[in-house]
């Protein structure tokens, strides 16, 4: 279907995400109809609502479009690039990685000197943990290869972070960092908008400059460099984008898996499988899912708010096996 | 008109040597086959002029100038490359697979629309514009590919085995079509182990064995029953059909029997 009109799918979801957005400037424990919120957001209407918008609804759902949108652009573009339904921040390894760096710049106590350690340490965590995969991919072009070195390294930094939360001497501490691991953008403020926006921009630059790159590698990596591409230069930039955006998604929002597992899979019916025209379509309804999902966990009534990671994992997990189900074929195929 | 000289030319994979010394000039005017029993380095020496894989010693040259130092773009616009086999990681459309044949140009939907469908007219899988390559048979992608590597539109093109997974109807037109397409200026190298199609459509071929070029000259000449012998160990049969000459490989040399039946 559609695959003649990418432009109807970015309008289609362009608009979903607006009203999740304008839906999520209203969800909270105080509701603010749209057009006040709208209002609100323009800074004109009871002050009440603009500072309730201004300093607490707007961060928050920023900061779930950013992450959505890089969670699911990063989805897209490495299933792409080592052409594999399977890859995604998560299932490789990334998040959790990143995570690491995130419980080391706490335990530590680097965060509490610099708001900067936090993204730093879990880009760099994230950055070691992508040379690692990539080496063995060069290794070995087997997918199953992939994905146990990823779920290695996955369950190799949840045993670190395990063992800083066993090690923690500080139960409050120790919460703190279950709870942040858990996923969340609540509590958040414009300086966690600002911290991560630079670094999710140029993940999200790299991640379209190679759009090409990755169609060509559909015909496998010989023909791709036979094409003009230089795939060495083409890994570095995947690597840097995917280290830069999750780990600075990590850093702002804990761990939130299965966005850039099944918002490529939502979309390949819609867009076709060409890996470039997934690129832009994942990274909008990425954005519109952890928007919506962020919606529903300030929604459902509760004592504790529902951390998102929990939600994405909840409603993502029983969706994939129903696409599983449903396919009867392999992953990836129409 | 674009040639490639390959000179003194040393290829090593993963340790072992697989060329030695291969010096061969590819000048357009007719089709060249590169032919040679497996593990010749046949294979090899097309992705080494494709400049796919790094050489040893001695150096690949196109019109004189060494391509190791054409920048990597225009020698994707100079010489186009099918390999062996259809790799297709994502079930794409038949004519977006095509399309992929542009990206070494930039982009002009008009031009690329255009050389798609020429280059799927040619290959004669225009009917399968719309469908969904994984939905096709082995012989039908095989044939998407080539269209993919014809829509490049370069002066060179480098097959690997093009006709091997084809039905007769298919390989004649395949070969048919290579030679015309070397007829009309561009440099042709095809890899062949069908000795009938390779001495009935090759105007030259190049006979590797060991990694070492044996023989090279017209077909009458490479595919001697000595070479035949010595290259392949078996024994040929040659034929006559409308004045042109074929020849079939009819039996395994005593020897290399011996050997078989000894394993």
């Amino acid at each position: 279907m559609n695959t003649r009109s990418p432009v109807a799918l970015w309008g289609l979801l362009a608009v979903l995400l607006v009203v999740v957005a304008t839906v999520s400037l209203g969800v909270g424990t105080a509701f603010i109809p749209p057009a006040r919120a709208l209002a609100a957001l323009f800074g004109h209407g009871d002050p009440i609502a603009v500072a309730i918008i201004g300093q607490i609804r707007l961060p928050r759902a920023l900061l779930a479009l950013i992450v959505g949108g890089v969670l699911g652009l990063s989805g897209a573009a490495l299933q792409g690039y080592l052409r594999n339904p399977l890859a995604e921040p998560s299932t490789l390894g990334l998040s959790n990685s990143a995570a690491l760096g995130g419980v080391i710049a706490l335990y530590f106590g680097f965060a509490e000197n610099s708001d900067w350690a936090l993204p730093l340490f879990a880009i760099a965590t994230a950055l070691g943990a992508t040379l690692v995969l990539m080496a063995l991919v060069r290794i070995s072009d087997s997918a199953v290869t992939l994905i146990l070195g990823g779920i290695a390294m996955g369950t190799l930094a949840g045993a670190a972070i395990s063992l800083a939360l066993n090690l923690s001497s500080n139960p409050f501490a120790a919460l703190e960092i279950a709870f942040w691991l858990l996923g969340s953008v609540e509590d958040r403020s414009m300086q966690q908008v600002w911290l991560v926006l630079p670094f999710a921009a140029v993940s999200v630059v790299l991640f379209l400059w190679d759009r090409k790159a990755l169609d060509a590698l559909t015909l496998g990596e010989e023909t791709a460099k036979s094409l003009g591409f230089n795939l060495r230069a083409v890994q570095l930039r995947l690597m840097a984008a995917v280290a830069l955006g999750v780990g600075a998604c990590v850093a702002v929002s804990g761990s939130i898996g299965f966005v850039g597992l099944v918002v490529p899979h939502i979309l390949r019916p819609l867009a076709g499988s060409r890996p470039s025209r997934l690129l832009i379509p994942s990274a909008l309804a990425g954005a519109v899912l952890l928007t919506a999902a962020d919606v529903l966990v300030r929604a459902v009534p509760t004592t504790n708010e529902l951390k998102l990671g929990v939600v994405t994992a909840f409603l993502g997990t029983p969706f994939f096996m129903h696409l599983l189900f449903r396919a009867r074929r392999p992953l990836g195929e129409p | 008109m674009t040639t490639l000289s390959v000179r003194n030319l040393t290829v090593s994979l993963g340790g072992k040597p697989i060329l030695r010394d291969v010096t061969a000039e590819f000048a357009p005017g007719g089709l060249i086959g590169l032919i040679g029993p497996n593990g010749a380095g046949k294979s090899t020496l097309l992705r080494a002029m494709a400049h796919l894989i790094p050489h040893d010693s001695g150096m690949v040259a196109m019109d004189g100038q060494d391509i190791d130092g054409i920048p990597t773009r225009a020698l994707a616009r100079k010489i186009a490359y099918l390999p062996q086999g259809h790799t297709l990681h994502w079930p794409l459309r038949a004519d977006h697979v095509v399309a992929l044949g542009r990206l070494p140009h930039r982009a002009r939907p008009d031009r690329d629309a255009a050389a798609v469908r020429t280059a799927m007219q040619r290959a004669d899988v225009g009917q399968f514009a719309e469908r969904i390559v994984t939905t096709l048979s082995g012989g039908e992608r095989a044939r998407i590919m080539l269209a993919r590597a014809l829509a490049v539109e370069a002066p060179v093109l480098l097959v690997d085995e093009p006709v091997a997974s084809l039905d007769p109807y298919h390989q004649l037109h395949v070969m048919e079509l290579l030679r015309e397409l070397a007829k009309e200026g561009r440099l042709v190298v095809a890899v062949l182990h069908d000795l009938p199609l390779a001495t009935r459509f090759c105007d030259r071929l190049v006979m590797l064995k060991d990694g070492t070029v044996i023989a090279q000259g017209c077909a009458a000449d490479v595919l001697s029953r000595e070479n035949l012998q010595h290259t392949y160990s078996v024994e040929g049969v040659f034929g006559r059909e409308n004045d042109e000459q074929f020849v079939l490989a009819w039996r395994r040399l005593a020897a290399a029997g011996a050997e078989l039946a000894h394993v």
